[in-house]
């Protein structure tokens, strides 16, 4: 890394307000809890049990794989467990994201 | 810089990766948006093997596939083997703590992803070793995995990419 760049990020920092200084913060603190949520979900029982558990967690993040996403589905549908809504999906190489609300 | 990079995935994806290139993680990962790669560090970490396992036990896949890619790129930070890079690092991290202080928050509380989300807007390549024991769960300080972790924020630094055969 050049100098010219540590100077760069060394100044962004010094210049920034307290109040942008708590935006990136929580920022931060938004991709560890991202991290930490995140579930990997490799055969039904493991869904139908963590579900159960993540239920709790609002907004969760929810890593399927593609192989258990129609047991997920169904799961879903057929399940005393019901969410309120899927707010989001987006296809990630060997997985599907679900964000639920 | 020049490097060696290996990326696990299997073969319903492999097809993707040989026709349309590789796609961007999510950015919940260590170093936010970017391709990730093991590579190799001497005798601490086999990069292919590492891919191959990250495949395998952690995003549990079938029909495994490694990739070996060779990646190019002079806005790189090294935080693995440049003493001057973890230097830099160093100093960049101390001023964040000095804002976080400043900001009332207390030491406890700073969150180191502060400072990866402001390298992302000038790196294109990092570099760190990474303990791959947390997938564990019961890891400790004393024994890790060390993995040698690579995220390219830029897709134009990889050059080349080849599958790995007969490695399994």
């Amino acid at each position: 890394m050049n100098a010219r760049i540590l100077e760069n990020i060394i100044q962004d920092f010094k210049k920034m307000s307290v109040d942008e200084y708590l935006q990136l913060h929580q920022q931060a603190l938004e991709r560890s809890k991202k991290i930490e949520e995140t579930i990997l979900f490799d055969s039904s029982q493991d869904l139908q049990e963590l579900c159960a558990y993540s239920i709790n967690l609002s907004p969760s993040c929810f890593k399927v794989n593609i192989d258990v996403l129609s047991t997920y589905n169904t799961f879903v549908n057929y399940s005393y467990l019901s969410y309120s809504s899927v707010i989001e999906t987006s296809f990630n190489e060997a997985d599907l994201w679900i964000k639920v609300a | 810089m020049t490097l060696v990079g290996y990326h696990g995935t299997d073969k319903r994806f492999a097809e993707k990766i040989k026709t349309e290139g590789y796609n961007y993680s999510s950015s919940e990962n260590w170093f936010g948006k970017g391709v990730y790669f093991f590579k190799d560090y001497y005798t601490l970490c086999n990069g292919c093997q590492e891919a191959y396992n990250w495949a395998r036990h952690v995003k549990k896949l079938t029909d495994i596939v490694v990739f070996k890619s060779i990646i190019e790129s002079d806005l790189v930070l090294d935080l693995l083997s440049s003493i001057e890079d973890r230097q830099c690092f160093d100093k960049i991290k101390k001023q964040a703590l000095k804002k976080h202080q400043e900001a009332g928050l207390g030491i406890k509380d700073f969150n180191l992803n502060v400072v990866f989300i402001k390298l992302e807007e000038f790196c294109q390549v990092i570099i760190a070793l990474v303990d791959g024991a947390r997938f564990e769960g019961f890891h400790n300080y004393v024994v890790r995995k060390p993995q040698a972790q690579v995220c390219v924020k830029e897709k134009a630094c990889i050059i080349d990419t080849t599958v790995v055969n007969g490695y399994f």
